[in-house]
């Protein structure tokens, strides 16, 4: 034998292949998944093995709030009901593949999750809203676990293979206590806006959408789904919902 | 990858110029892949697929929070070093297993059918030197040989200073060459191969 120990080192269990591309979209999934039931019972799972892990995970996810000032989106009419083009629809189904991979992966790993499966057939326009970077729009599916499972894309971003790039999940059930769910996301292809939306899960007819330079943002609720588009800058503090006598409904407020 | 964007698929530089830096979908796409690989070539394929979640999970939760400027890699594999603690043990019986009987559990764990590497004598002698070797060094050797970062790098991934680095593993290699030496598997002189390159 004639190689040195690291030659022998580098050799060993070299022929281990890399992750394949489903190994990599299912770990993907699972590590940004929202704080819904599912997110946390993976968390649980961990917990019983990495106690400070937990910890950690759940105080970044309240502190992730990012941010915004605004030029809000223009709501653009006689978009909602329309049917949603195949692109979209490829893209649920898409969603439903997904989640039953996860469904698949959770069972073999011990813990069985209970994944939504939007109706495909049903899917349609929400809302539409112009933003600086042309229209962008939400769609939205019935969930089979009640709610909606939605997508949002920018109308003018062009399809690839396997949907529209954008950014998409479903309702969480049960719904959070605040009776809000939201989030924010920039694409890459449109780094300077920041998309805020979310659902209500009572009867609203608008959000405020409070910024942490005291601007406010109304947007208004369809479907239970509100969209609406941001400048990087500021932070969102507070999205309020309100009913359509204009009383509120329900808030979530930034955790301090 | 095609993934959708995510809500906390995002990182800032917080400072007097805010920048888009990497994004958290970015990194995932440069580092999953070799991370994957080289936990696998540690622990085996399902506990692989456990730590690499968790390690992205843990850099998803501090991405806010991560200071752009550092480099990504060695903040990644510290993350994995410190949840492999918790798999020291297993890794050193999967070794010793494997140089004992010539079956790699690494390679054959999950039941899959993959085409069996070599269990030749050097790597079984390799095993047992590797299950041997105090779990820090075998850390540090590993990061050097398999996942490939520099001394600087494993410095800061393990937070040891460089020279401590560098001294530990000199020291292993000794260790290493010395254990597969009694058994005749090393030529006398160093080797130029790629792993040994000064970075």
């Amino acid at each position: 034998m004639t190689d040195s120990p690291l030659q022998i080192l580098s050799d060993f269990r070299a022929g281990v292949a890399e992750p394949g591309e489903e190994t990599a979209r299912r770990i993907y999934t699972l590590v940004t998944a929202p704080a819904t039931r599912n997110r946390r019972e993976l968390e649980r799972r961990w917990y019983t093995r990495r106690p400070r892990l937990v910890l950690i995970v759940v105080v970044a996810a309240l502190l992730a709030v990012p941010t915004a000032v605004a030029f809000g989106g223009k709501i653009v009419d006689l978009f909602q009901g329309t049917p949603a083009p195949a692109e979209i629809s490829t893209t649920f189904t898409g969603f439903n593949r997904m989640f039953d991979k996860l469904a698949d992966f959770s069972t073999r790993q011990g813990f069985a999750m209970t994944m939504p499966h939007a109706e495909v057939s049903k899917a349609h326009g929400v809302i539409e809203i112009e933003t600086a970077d042309g229209p962008q729009d939400l769609w939205a599916a019935p969930s089979d676990q009640g709610g909606n499972c939605y997508f949002i894309d920018f109308a003018n971003d062009p399809p690839t293979p396997t949907g529209k790039l954008g950014i998409g999940g479903c309702d969480p059930s049960p719904p959070p206590a605040s009776n809000i769910n939201w989030g924010q996301v920039w694409f890459r292809p449109h780094p300077d806006l920041v998309t805020v939306w979310g659902s209500v899960f009572v009867d609203a007819a608008t959000v405020h959408v409070a910024l942490e330079g005291g601007s406010t943002l109304a947007l208004p609720v369809v479907e239970r789904l509100f969209l609406g588009s941001l400048a990087r800058g500021e932070k969102v503090v507070r999205v309020t919902a309100f009913d359509a006598a204009g009383d509120e409904v329900a808030e979530w407020t930034k955790p301090r | 990858m095609d993934i959708p964007a995510s809500p906390w698929n995002q990182r800032h530089l917080i400072g007097k110029d805010e920048v888009m830096a990497l994004s958290f979908e970015e990194a995932f796409e440069a580092e999953f892949a070799p991370l994957h690989r080289y936990l696998r070539r540690r622990v085996g394929e399902s506990t692989a697929d456990d730590l690499a979640a968790q390690t992205f999970a843990t850099a998803y939760a501090g991405w806010e929070r991560f200071d752009p400027s550092r480099p990504l890699r060695p903040w990644l594999y510290g993350i994995a070093a410190n949840l492999l603690r918790h798999h020291w043990r297993s890794e050193r019986r999967m070794l010793r297993a494997y140089a004992r009987t010539g079956v790699d559990p690494v390679v054959t764990d999950d039941g899959e059918t993959v085409e069996r590497l070599d269990a030749d004598a050097q790597h079984r002698l390799l095993a047992a030197a590797l299950a041997e070797l105090r779990p820090h060094d075998r850390e540090i050797l590993l990061l050097h040989a398999w996942a490939e970062l520099s001394d600087t790098e494993i410095g800061a991934a393990l937070s040891l200073p460089t020279g401590t680095v560098k001294s530990r593993l000199h020291r292993t290699r000794e260790r290493l060459r010395n254990h597969l030496d009694r058994h005749g598997q090393v030529a006398a002189r160093p080797s130029s191969s790629p792993a040994e390159d000064p970075r």
